[in-house]
């Protein structure tokens, strides 16, 4: 684990980078697994904290501990003013300190209460870290049906450019995903995929948002 | 296919005289203008008074309305009587410590000699600026950008076409899908500049301690750096190969990875390709291949330059269809 990575980590999930740190970030979680398993940590007890609702266990530092979660009950992570993730960690880690039954609890004693989570993406050679492969498959698909419906208002020369566009883009994903695939040497390139498929969503929500104003 | 001169007489039949509007307004020191256009061009001059100048070509049945709300100017064009967005051509004078937020549709958008924050975006069209401070901000879907002397942080989004930046002091970000990123006489602690199957050409000054990154996936990069520079150039490709005109030696080296040091290496370079190749060489070399560049690149952009402005005026001609249309509707209407 590398602090100077992991300090950035906070600010990572809440896109509060400016880019070049942001890539330089998922260029790191591209090859280092420990600290792309302390996002993943990182990402699971952000998903869990929001749908904390459950009742104070029978322990005299569970009001304490809850307290702390409680405060911590947001969607997104707060502005950073310090390493943020560090103390959402540090209230697992004194959960654990506090007994079995009060880590029983958090983990299965709270998460059904909320429903169900969704389980962070696993980093893989063709996954980057930074994006969560099942929202970016939806937002790209809800903003190419959006296109695909509009397309007829939009002129027929941007059309054909956004399609030589996204198809370029798509090419370069899938060359850099074989590539991974044929040779781990190659493992750099998620950071380029990631690029790359933030990049698409920027053209297609280009071109929404063009639609939007057209109308 | 159209032709070109005939659509553009006809496009001069269609439109009313040369500023249909010309009207001066004062505004208050930390104004800031905003500007949304359908249909139509934007220019923008500066000047050292308090004031912005609007003057625009539109059709007869569309008036330019000019709203102040606090520090907030917003410029916007109705047809008559409809409430519809209408094709207009604008050209403005504004102070040069004006804030200005603009975009279009279909709109060439130029802008000379601001030195305040800008923000442009187009959907079909070039944006032009010279100057701009603190916040820069450019997007265009299908058309070019070509920034000079702008000051601070500066990001810049072009889908099809190229992107052209000189004398650039700031931070700079750059995205491109299509086209080449040409980056000349950059002063920037920190660069991103990424393509897709574009090339990456950064001429400028490597900072000490500066962040500096360049992508391409199927393109080549250049660095022309400085004799004397101290940067730690970090190489990653899959299948491009790496030339340099100095003596430098990897000081890392595995498959695919390869670590130079130019100096103390203070500055840290990252250059990743999937395909391209990365040339570093001295400032001196870029000309000549400049000029070949231009050379080999001169036919294929007057034949692009010929086609966009086809595109452009076709564009228009529809914007001015769907404009009548929409008013004969809307007579019809009201008869």
């Amino acid at each position: 684990m590398h602090s100077e990575w992991t300090d950035l980590l906070s600010e990572y999930l809440d896109d509060e980078l400016d880019a070049v740190t942001r890539r330089r970030v998922e260029h790191h979680l591209a090859e280092c697994q420990s600290c792309a398993a302390v996002l993943n940590d990182l990402r699971r007890i952000v998903a869990v904290a929001p749908g904390y609702q459950g009742s104070n266990p029978s322990t005299e530092l569970w009001p304490g501990i809850a307290a702390g979660i409680e405060a911590r009950r947001v969607v997104t992570l707060p502005r950073r003013t310090g390493a943020r993730w560090r103390e959402l960690i540090a209230a697992g880690l004194l959960m654990a300190a506090a007994g079995a039954g009060a880590t029983w609890y958090w983990v299965r004693g709270t998460v059904p209460a909320a429903g169900p989570v969704a389980e962070p993406p696993v980093l893989t050679a063709a996954t980057p870290a930074g994006l969560n492969s099942a929202r970016y498959d939806a937002a790209v698909a809800e903003l190419e049906e959006t296109l695909a419906a509009n397309r007829a208002r939009l002129d027929t020369a941007t059309v054909r450019v956004l399609e030589q566009s996204l198809r370029s883009i798509d090419q370069a994903i899938a060359e850099a995903r074989a590539a991974i695939q044929r040779d781990t040497a190659n493992a750099y390139l998620n950071g380029q995929i990631a690029v790359n498929m933030r990049k698409k969503l920027n053209v297609l929500r280009l071109a929404t948002r063009a639609i939007a104003s057209e109308t | 296919m159209l032709h070109i001169p005939l659509m553009l007489a006809a496009l001069a039949a269609a439109q009313s005289p040369r500023f249909d509007t010309d009207t001066t307004v004062s505004v208050s020191q930390g104004s800031r203008l905003r500007l949304q256009n359908q249909g139509g061009d934007i220019t923008i001059r500066t000047w050292d008074r308090s004031q912005i100048r609007i003057q625009a070509e539109h059709s007869s049945r569309a008036s330019v309305q000019v709203d102040t709300r606090g520090q907030a100017v917003e410029i916007s064009a109705r047809g008559r009587g409809m409430g519809l967005a209408t094709v207009v051509d604008y050209q403005l004078t504004v102070p040069t410590w004006m804030a200005l937020d603009v975009g279009g549709m279909y709109a060439e958008i130029s802008i000379d000699g601001t030195r305040a924050p800008v923000k442009a975006q187009t959907l079909e069209g070039n944006i032009t600026l010279k100057g701009g401070a603190d916040q820069v901000t450019l997007t265009t879907v299908n058309g070019f950008i070509d920034v000079t002397g702008a000051r601070g942080r500066v990001h810049l989004n072009s889908v099809s076409e190229d992107v052209r930046v000189t004398d650039l002091e700031g931070e700079l970000i750059v995205e491109a899908v299509a086209g080449d990123v040409d980056l000349r006489r950059i002063s920037a602690r920190s660069v991103d500049a990424q393509t897709v199957s574009g090339d990456v050409t950064f001429e400028g000054r490597l900072a000490d301690g500066g962040s500096y990154l360049f992508t391409s996936h199927s393109g080549d990069v250049t660095l022309a750096v400085a004799e004397g520079s101290n940067a730690t150039i970090n190489v990653a490709s899959a299948n491009g190969d790496v030339s340099t005109s100095f003596d430098l030696r990897s000081e890392r080296q595995s498959r695919r990875r390869q670590s130079y040091r130019l100096g103390s290496g203070s500055a840290t370079v990252d250059v990743e390709t999937y395909s391209g190749d990365l040339s570093i060489i001295r400032p001196s070399e870029l000309r000549p291949r400049r000029e070949a560049d231009a050379e080999r690149k001169g036919e294929r952009e007057d034949d692009a330059d010929e086609e966009r402005l086809e595109r452009r005026l076709e564009a228009k001609f529809k914007k001015l269809e769907r404009g009548e249309r929409d008013h004969d509707r809307q007579g019809e209407i009201e008869r």
